[in-house]
């Protein structure tokens, strides 16, 4: 600090008087200190603002440019496609900025549009070489731009090596994954979660709501059997395999489902469960029923609702002895299935509730 | 030349109506919202009437209710991303002459717009 003050503000003091005390000196040298920051720092944001209208400005322009061209593209008989996409592809499609505007361009009119016109989009986004810039992104950007890559190669159905787009399904965010598993969805063309192969890290519950959404609505070809993908190594790959085996109805997967009852996981066992419940495989119970004491909590609970929904009161019964007299959340569940199977006698299950509180407490 | 009221609040899908429906040979006029709709409406006369249900002010069903009991003779086509069948049923009992689901195909609305029209 000493020398800085002896090199950069001697010759600020030799305006002050010799009798200034110093106190005086240093406020006013740190004054003017703030005073030059705070230019400095209110003309950075002045000049950040108008580069971003600047920026805003170009965009705007290439935007209404592009509505242009894609419009007459696309609607427009007499438009000479050949001479115009070139000259415009020349004049406005050279730096990454333009690129980018339309691309985004592009895709918003192909979210829109649907037919001969959708395809013709697709047309131009090769013809312009839009998928070169976007594989480039893909090797050597940010993650965003990675993910937008991706987004765009998907949405434009445009194949890329799959090679390239297999470390993105590991990759550290989250948004990068999820658009290289659409990037398989939607490309595959028999088997669309080939990638859960190629899967390091655990899937979300959101990118399976994700994957679940894009087999619905983006994958058109035949259903995976979901079955190889029960003995996954990957605890979450299985959760998924097995819940979408019950919401597609695969039947035939039972058999494939029952071992996994006894699973090292507790998750797995539950979904198992759950999918065999939704499935409606009757047979389930006893095993269920006799697995009952060996379960962990949460386990016993899922029991407690597959019996709920495939079972009688006499099964129900089986497990009242193999409630524990500490386990009072099992006890409370156990009691209002039995008000459910027992509408009438709710008054009497509640006071047997009662009574055996009691009797405990 | 006939007249095409659009009401859209989609700046990409408005400019894209216009180019192809001015191409086909229509005066097309835009409401942004319902209620810019509405003034037009009361102003002049339209032969069809393309509106999203979606919009700002004023919904496309107030809309088509206000069209269907004051101005009846002007067929109404709906441009809508609603794809669920109680939307698309309520739209045509209250008597609206089409339905087209977005992404839509310029091609087919073109022929659309050309039928009720001709």
């Amino acid at each position: 600090m000493a020398v800085i003050y002896s090199i950069d503000f001697d010759w600020l003091l030799g305006f002050f008087p010799d009798d200034l005390p110093f106190v005086i000196e240093a406020n006013i040298v740190m004054t003017f200190i703030f005073f030059v920051f705070a230019v400095f720092f209110v003309g950075f944001i002045i000049l950040l603002r108008i580069f971003k209208n600047f920026r805003n400005k170009k965009k705007e322009e290439q935007r209404l440019l592009l509505e242009d061209i894609l419009n007459a593209y696309l609607f427009d008989e007499e438009f000479d496609k050949e001479r115009e996409l070139q000259k415009f592809k020349d004049e406005h499609l050279n730096k990454p900025l333009e690129i980018k505007i339309a691309i985004k361009e592009i895709l918003l009119f192909h979210s829109n549009i649907k037919g001969e016109s959708a395809t013709q989009l697709r047309e131009l986004f090769l013809q312009w070489e839009l998928d070169e810039f976007c594989k480039k992104q893909l090797a050597n950007s940010a993650w965003y731009s990675k993910s937008r890559a991706l987004f765009s190669l998907s949405e434009m159905l445009i194949k890329v090596e799959l090679e390239n787009i297999k470390p993105l399904l590991n990759h550290k965010q989250d948004e990068v994954r999820q658009q290289a598993q659409l990037y398989f969805i939607k490309l595959a063309e028999d088997n669309p979660l080939e990638f859960l192969d190629h899967i390091d890290k655990p899937l979300t519950l959101w990118e399976e709501i994700f994957i679940e959404d894009a087999l619905k609505n983006e994958y058109h070809g035949p259903m995976p059997d979901y079955s190889n993908w029960l003995h996954s190594v990957q605890n979450s790959v299985v959760d998924f395999a097995i819940r979408m085996i019950a919401k597609f109805n695969q039947f035939e997967n039972i058999s494939e489902l029952l071992p996994l009852l006894e699973h090292s996981c507790e998750q797995v066992r539950r979904e198992t469960i759950r999918s065999l419940c939704a499935l409606e495989h009757y047979e389930v119970i006893d095993t269920l029923i006799s697995q009952f004491e060996e379960e962990t909590n949460l386990v016993k609970k899922t029991i407690l609702d597959a019996i709920e929904h495939l079972g009688s009161y006499n099964d129900l019964m089986m497990l009242k002895d193999k409630i524990q007299d500490n386990e009072w959340d099992l006890k409370i569940k156990y009691y209002g299935i039995a008000q459910y199977f027992l509408p009438e006698k709710k008054q009497s299950i509640y006071i047997q509730y009662e009574k055996e509180k009691a009797l405990l407490l | 030349m006939k007249k095409i009221l659009v009401i859209e609040d989609n700046p990409m899908v408005i400019k894209s109506l216009q180019f192809k429906l001015t191409k086909d040979g229509y005066d097309v006029i835009i409401a942004p919202d319902g209620r810019e709709a509405l003034k037009l409406l009361k102003d002049a006369t339209y032969d069809l009437i393309l509106t999203d249900l979606n919009l700002p002010f004023v919904t496309g069903n107030e809309l088509i209710a206000y069209v269907k009991e004051n101005l009846p003779a002007i067929p109404i086509i709906v441009l809508s991303t609603s794809t669920q069948e109680n939307i698309i049923m309520d739209a045509f009992n209250m008597g609206v002459e089409d339905f087209i689901t977005k992404p839509f195909s310029p091609n087919e609305l073109s022929l659309r717009v050309k039928r009720l029209l001709s």
